[in-house]
């Protein structure tokens, strides 16, 4: 390896080395107290509805009426 | 209800941050085989400008290496952080091929490229040949995981959902791997990146050429690289074809967005080349038709038929009135796990849950939606056809002139008349951002085009995305945009010095331009 090549080498270490540092960085800084808590039921909450559902019987009351209409159809 | 920045500003950063990562990505993935055909030869012949070549390009694929590794582990990051609940949907399945390539393959990888640049004068020729395949596997082997994870978002099969833990779990690992969309996109990926390889060789070989300067070596390096561009670009242009297919199959809405196809045609359907389009009436204005290619292109029949823009969404709607009944279905499960005919429903229109899903961006509970939400949901399920459309155009019209140019380098090659023609050597030099620009295109027909869904047709985008708040996302996005301009513009500036100071940059005392302290 010439002296070119152990200078380029060195060059290339300091940037994954600075690359490594400003992504941990970029972690400590936006994510690592940002952990979002997302097991099933804290994703059944952010899917469904948080009111109480009804059973599928009580949907066609509780369908917008013109909705219901096009489900009947 | 999500706010609508917030999914648009999550979009933007992992965009952002992928789009930046895909400009290392294919160079490594082409520029690896260059090396392994260049290092093959040197084996075979024992001509020593061949190690050179291998050693010279080798140490540019280097520093894009480099520089380029780790720009992906920030996306990774982000399924954490912005796309939580994407995360648990699809962990399961998704999770599997992401942890596959980081034990796998990027270790396999990261090892032999350590070995390639330091086992020069410790390896025999056959065993750094066989350190320098292997790198080159072990790169495509990368590419193959993320892309069977990426094609499984576009087309979601091995998986069915389950009410109990609220997110997919696999049924078929294999079905996952063999993914027909994984396959065709994998191949085309990588395909691309060999294009993109090959380029940057034959660019910066012509730039020699032109100089006048090391003519043995650049000559040898444009000829490997115009024979291996040629090859790639025609694998392209074919495996192209076989993607646009897959997506035919799988991705209707998509097909239909990339053609501005807005009614359905009677078979075979006519390609349009280019189109006026008016996105608010939903037609084009006007067209330049070439009459059976495109039912050719995404049937491979001239029986079948394409649906149209309009037909998918009225298609679409039936759905999402149906996907009412399967959120409501969950729902009632939920909260009562022994109820048998919510499970009996649910089982029924599970197919539909994602569509019903939709409607959450406009009402919190789906039941209460209007026929004007249905509409809105029903219109939000096909992107925008305008930059689908050009992008695409963009995206092949680079890649036919690229194949022009690749056609006529060989030519020239054959003909051993490389520096008989100076135009093209220009053209070869100019050519150079073609690879990255299409690729990039590539990727926006891709995922753009996949919208709105995160996992077509299971789980929309705006379900996807994190409660996070919109200032931290302003900042992580300055700073991933900043940390990534300052990575492109150190490749960008290292690449061009030792490309300019070509192979004499090694020392060996064969070569112009023999640094005086090497």
């Amino acid at each position: 390896m010439n002296r070119v090549d152990s200078r380029l080498l060195r060059h290339l270490g300091i940037a994954v080395a600075v690359k490594l540092a400003v992504i941990a960085a970029l972690w400590w800084v936006f994510v690592r107290d940002r952990a979002v808590d997302a097991g099933s039921e804290q994703t059944a909450a952010h899917l469904l509805a948080p009111a109480n559902a009804p059973t599928p019987k009580e949907l066609r009351q509780t369908l917008h009426p013109t909705t219901h209409q096009e489900l009947a159809q | 209800m999500i706010p609508e920045q917030l999914v648009d500003l999550s979009r933007l950063q992992f965009a952002a941050t992928a789009m930046y990562h895909f400009l290392f990505v294919p160079l490594t993935l082409g520029m690896v085989w260059l090396l392994v055909i260049m290092e093959s030869v040197y084996v075979m012949t024992g001509n020593v400008i061949w190690k050179d070549m291998t050693r010279f390009w080798g140490k540019l694929f280097g520093i894009n290496f480099a520089l380029g590794v780790t720009t992906g582990i920030t996306l990774e990051f982000q399924f954490g952080t912005n796309w939580a609940y994407y995360s648990h949907y699809v962990g399961d399945i998704f999770g599997a091929p992401l942890a596959i390539e980081g034990l796998m393959a990027f270790f396999l990888e990261s090892t032999f490229i350590g070995l390639f640049f330091f086992g020069w004068d410790r390896l025999s020729r056959t065993q750094h040949l066989m350190v320098t395949t292997l790198m080159a596997v072990g790169t495509n082997l990368s590419a193959l995981w993320i892309l069977v994870a990426n094609g499984w978002m576009q087309n979601p099969v091995g998986a069915a959902f389950s009410w109990q833990t609220m997110r997919m779990e696999m049924t078929d690992f294999w079905a996952v791997v063999f993914n027909p969309d994984a396959q065709a996109k994998f191949v085309h990926t990588v395909s691309a990146g060999y294009v993109t390889g090959a380029m940057f060789v034959l660019s910066v070989s012509s730039w020699y050429l032109l100089k006048g300067r090391d003519v043995e070596f650049a000559k040898r390096s444009f000829r490997v690289a115009s024979a291996f561009g040629l090859a790639s670009v025609l694998s392209v242009i074919v495996l192209g074809d076989e993607s646009g297919y897959t997506v035919g199959e799988a991705q209707q809405t998509k097909m239909a967005a990339i053609e501005a196809m807005w009614e359905t045609e009677p078979a075979p359907a006519s390609f349009n080349l280019i189109a006026g389009i008016n996105e608010a009436q939903q037609k084009n204005d006007w067209s330049v038709e070439i009459p059976w290619v495109m039912g050719l292109i995404g049937t491979r029949s001239v029986t079948k038929q394409i649906p149209g823009i309009h037909e998918i969404k009225a298609r679409n709607r039936e759905r999402i009135v149906n996907g009412i009944v399967a959120v409501t279905a969950l729902e009632t499960l939920r909260k009562n796990r022994n109820d048998e005919e919510a499970r009996r429903v649910l089982e029924a229109t599970k197919g539909d849950l994602g569509f019903g899903l939709l409607l959450k961006k406009y009402t919190a509970d789906v039941r209460h939606a209007t026929p004007e939400m249905i509409d809105r949901a029903m219109h939000d399920t096909v992107p925008k056809v305008t930059p689908m459309f050009w992008s695409f155009r963009v995206m092949v019209g680079l890649g036919f002139a690229m194949l022009l140019l690749f056609g006529l380098t060989f030519w020239s090659t054959l003909k051993s008349e490389c520096r008989a023609r100076p135009w093209l050597l220009r053209a070869a030099v100019w050519m150079l951002p073609a690879p990255w620009i299409a690729c990039e295109l590539g990727w926006v027909v891709a995922e753009y085009g996949r919208q709105p869904w995160t996992i077509y047709g299971v789980l929309p985008t705006h379900m996807s995305v994190s409660t996070l708040s919109v200032n931290s996302l302003y900042g992580s996005l300055a700073g991933f945009i900043g940390f990534y301009t300052v990575l492109l513009v150190v490749e960008v500036y290292l690449m061009q010095k030792f490309a300019r100071q070509g192979p004499g940059s090694l020392g060996t005392g064969r070569y112009q331009f023999e640094p005086a302290h090497a």
